[in-house]
């Protein structure tokens, strides 16, 4: 379609045929009514302001700024609108400020939000170029009608045959009449640009956010992978190492003692068994906690099945994955410590009663929930476990959320795409 | 104790503790009739020799993940009921239901540190070899987690409570008695009480004993 619009011969086809195209006939009429629009927006809002500045003294006068700056955002979603009626292509609106009860809060989301003002200036300059682009339309599409009626006006009114001026302008007629409907629709998509560009999230920003949350949350992860292995380094050194030191101390002074004190030997070896006893114990723990053999053996549905079972507070288990489909390492591994890191802190924090692990596909995102009936209160708090796991889902593009208020209950909910 | 030389195969994969483990058993009266590396050679020596009982590590080449545990299974499919002891750097519940899930008698699974028990050790490869059943009290200490906040779990006293654990890791009455330091008396009194408490279906030998408390444990 574009390499054929591109092609001269093509391109003067399109034009004559354009007065006979639907879009043509939309663009005009989305010009009537851009008048109207940028019209009363641009009444509504002068009025509120300048009702609103008079009153500024009395404090009064902010709630009609404020409103002011409301009309605007309405305007802006109706023009939106207005241009997806001649070419569908989705325009999504920019975001704007969450805001909550507080009056201060409410002020900040109007007054302090840049959306709202790009609001505002678009309708500030909409209305100027509503009007040019009426003139130039009417301009046109009554020129162009004038132009093919000329043989009946001329017949009609003046009642002179003057074949050479009406051939002409009836010729002509078939010339400005496709310019108007091509003008019609160039400036509709000049407009377009103006509203693509003020009051929209355009895919380029969007990307760049992307990236800058991508590169955020990637040093964020790398910073929990470093932070991971320091804690095996160390748990190892105060733990197993230790004991192992311990256990070649008992044994080379069992050796000595061997003939010269049997008894006593004896009971150093008995030592040394235990150390080595806990030394292993403590290297289980350790490799539970840093990778599962579950879960690499047998995935995450039986992964989360095992950390269920090693949970004091009871715990269900509530899956809709059937039990040996595999995602990514990746993916079972953040699903993972999501889980356990929740379910560590319900047996630490939550004195609850019950707990559930919930696990569901969703389209191509894996969506884990853990539950529990505790005392709430539960925030990530920068350096902490649960803000750690933000970073391990986010690093994945994934999103986590703590739904947990005071009283309880917590659910902490993360998606994470597949 | 029975004094008949136990014949056994080891399936591991790591030199040392094969080597390990076939000098424990040696000098405990035992002969190690094969020692092989991996699942498809464990296979074809447990079809050869059928041994008197085998100890298989959980994990094995090619995946080192739980072809040992696959392997076991296929082994009992394939010589009906061979006994197997299984023992793994770790112990997961789900492992062990898949091992006892054939219902047969034969069966352990350990972790690998018991093996510094001797006597220990010994007494779970003898008990399995004549067709009862050793789980490792870790196992059974995940199970009882699991169900902690049972109401009925929760009228034992703590002692049925050590028995019922003892019962569950496939210890005979004797051996409950031992490890807890009680009569044997006192013990069959407790275990009475446990099987009316939990309403488990009273039986004799001790595997399927441990059947039943599994079974109430896991459900």
């Amino acid at each position: 379609m574009m390499n054929a619009l591109t092609h001269p011969p093509a391109l003067l086809r399109e034009f004559f045929v354009s007065p006979f195209r639907r879009a043509s006939w939309r663009a005009a009429s989305a010009i009537l009514l851009g008048l109207v629009v940028s019209g009363l927006s641009i009444g509504l809002f002068g009025g509120l302001v300048s009702l609103g500045g008079s009153l500024l003294i009395v404090l009064v006068g902010f709630a009609f700024v404020g409103l002011a700056i409301e009309v605007c955002r309405i305007a802006a979603r109706i023009e939106r609108r207005r241009m997806m009626l001649v070419d569908p292509r989705p325009l999504r609106a920019h975001s704007y400020r969450p805001y909550d009860r507080s009056l201060r809060g409410l002020a900040e989301a109007v007054f302090m939000d840049e959306n709202r003002w790009r609001d505002v200036i678009y309708v500030l300059v909409s209305f100027p170029l509503a009007l040019f682009e009426f003139a130039v339309a009417v301009f046109l599409w009554a020129f162009a009608v004038a132009l093919l009626l000329s043989p009946v006006i001329y017949l009609g009114f003046n009642r002179q045959w003057a074949p050479g001026p009406i051939v002409i302008a009836f010729a002509l007629g078939f010339v400005v009449l496709p310019a108007a409907a091509t003008a019609s629709r160039g400036l509709m998509r000049m407009h377009r640009a103006v509203v693509a560009g003020l009051l929209c999230v355009s895919d380029e920003a969007e990307l760049r956010q992307r990236v800058d949350t991508l590169q955020e949350s990637r040093s964020a992860v790398l910073e929990v992978e470093a932070g991971e292995l320091r804690r095996i380094e160390r748990d190892l050194h105060d733990g197993a190492q230790e004991r192992l030191v311990m256990l070649a101390i008992d044994l080379s002074l069992a050796s000595d003692l061997f003939d010269t004190d049997p008894a006593r030997a004896r009971s150093l070896m008995i030592d040394a068994r235990e150390q080595a006893r806990q030394a292993l114990a403590e290297l289980r723990d350790l490799v539970r906690g840093a990778a599962p053999a579950i879960l690499v053996d047998r995935g995450l549905v039986a992964a989360l099945g095992s950390v269920a079972g090693h949970c004091p507070v009871s715990t269900v288990l509530d899956s809709t994955i059937p039990a040996g489909r595999r995602q990514s390492h990746a993916v079972e591994r953040a699903a993972y410590f999501v889980v356990a890191e929740a379910i560590t802190n319900v047996a630490k924090h939550a004195r609850a009663g019950r707990c559930e692990i919930r696990c569901r596909e969703e389209g191509n995102r894996l969506v884990v929930e853990v539950w529990d009936d505790g005392v709430g209160g539960a925030v990530a708090a920068a350096g902490g476990g649960l803000a750690g796991l933000r970073d391990r889902v986010e690093a994945l593009d994934g999103t986590l959320r703590i739904e947990s208020p005071a009283d309880g209950p917590t659910l902490l909910h993360a998606e994470i795409p597949t | 104790m029975d004094r008949k030389p136990l014949r056994v195969v080891i399936a591991e994969d790591s030199v040392l503790i094969r080597e390990g483990l076939t000098r424990i058993i040696e000098e405990n009266g035992g002969s190690v009739v094969a020692g092989v590396g991996d699942a498809a050679a464990f296979l074809a020596a447990v079809a050869q020799h059928r041994p008197d009982v085998s100890v298989v590590d959980v994990r094995m080449p090619p995946t080192q993940r739980d072809e040992g545990l696959r392997a076991a299974i296929e082994a009992r499919r394939l010589v009906r009921a061979t006994p197997i002891l299984v023992l793994s750097q770790y112990v997961e519940r789900q492992y062990a239901t898949e091992l006892l899930a054939d219902g047969a008698a034969g069966v352990g699974y350990l972790l690998k540190d018991r093996v510094a028990d001797i006597a220990e050790f010994m007494d779970c490869l003898r008990r399995v070899a004549s067709g009862g059943t050793a789980l490792d009290p870790e196992v059974v200490a995940q199970l009882m987690v699991l169900r902690r906040r049972d109401d009925r779990l929760a009228t034992l006293t703590p002692r049925e409570r050590e028995c019922l654990a003892a019962m569950a890791e496939g210890r005979t009455n004797v051996g409950i008695a031992r490890a807890l330091g009680i009569t044997e008396g006192a013990t069959e009194k407790h275990i009475g009480s446990i099987f009316g408490k939990l309403d488990l279906p009273e039986s004799e030998t001790s595997h399927r004993r441990v059947l039943a408390v599994l079974a109430y444990l896991g459900e």
